[in-house]
């Protein structure tokens, strides 16, 4: 039994790295689906069980801040844990993001080591 | 560009190069480049916020070819087509300004980065931009790449 985790991001070659982080991580994964922007995101989420969301902020359609606005808005998807990787640097922004009960913030360029400590501890497990 | 600006763009490259795709970023004074013998992608990616502008950078195709398979981690780069390259292209660039505008301007500032775009572009314009005042020239793995700032 594994997760089942969602990216969202515009840049397929972003959703294949972190899709190969995510493959060779000790994270057990289920299932990886993922979104080109906020609107494609909100239609897995209403016919999928997602355990997690990694999304980027900036995306054509529906950016990140909107996504997680909806999600939170939504019965049935704000418990979903959220992390977020941006080349976002703003602190401003970054509050703005832990205000909407980001779990993680991932500053872009990232190591897989970040990325699979940040899920980790978004998924509420150990380092 | 104020020489202010242009060491923070060489900065922000140099830091990000080696970051993303473990390259090393080398500075090349007055344009000393070697010429561009392909066609290149000129990818760029406007900025708003406390300050607007413009954030450009022109890689050659094998550079681009080597800079999108690093991306991927992909020891062959014979697969990789235009689109893929593009992607890789405007990802580097996104992450360059995310880091210029923060050197420039500040951890406090706000500031909105819009959708890179690419466009191609033949060597003999890229070779006629390279002594020009407002472009930083660099060399990456031997091979040609510039990049210039414009702030609005």
């Amino acid at each position: 039994m594994g997760y089942s985790i969602l990216l969202v991001d515009d840049s397929n070659v972003v959703k294949a790295v972190l899709m190969k982080i995510l493959a060779a991580s000790t994270i057990p994964i289920e299932k990886v689906y993922d979104a080109s922007n906020g609107v494609e995101a909100l239609k897995i989420l209403g016919s999928s069980s997602v355990d997690l969301v990694i999304t980027d902020i900036n995306m054509p359609h529906m950016d990140g801040f909107e996504l997680i606005e909806r999600m939170r808005l939504d019965m049935m998807l704000q418990r979903i844990p959220v992390v977020v990787i941006s080349t976002e640097g703003s602190l401003t922004r970054v509050a703005h993001l832990e205000s909407l009960g980001v779990k993680g913030y991932v500053r872009k360029p990232f190591t897989a080591q970040e990325i699979e400590r940040t899920i980790t501890e978004a998924l509420g497990g150990q380092e | 560009m104020s020489a202010l600006e242009r060491g923070f763009l060489s900065e922000s490259i140099g830091h990000v190069f080696l970051s993303l795709v473990s390259l090393p970023v080398r500075n090349a004074e007055n344009g000393a480049i070697p010429d561009m013998r392909t066609d290149a992608f000129n990818v760029r990616i406007e900025f708003t916020g406390e300050r607007s502008g413009e954030l450009g950078i022109i890689v050659e195709r094998p550079l681009a070819y080597l800079l999108t398979g690093r991306i991927l981690g992909l020891s062959d780069t014979q697969g990789l087509d235009d689109a893929m390259i593009e992607d890789a292209l405007k990802e580097l660039a996104n992450v360059v300004c995310g880091h210029f505008v923060t050197l420039m301007f500040g951890y406090a500032s706000v500031f909105r980065i819009l959708l890179p775009r690419v466009f191609s572009i033949g060597c003999i314009a890229c070779n006629a931009l390279k002594n020009k005042e407002d472009v930083c020239s660099f060399t990456v793995d031997g091979h040609p790449m510039m990049a210039m700032v414009r702030l609005r």
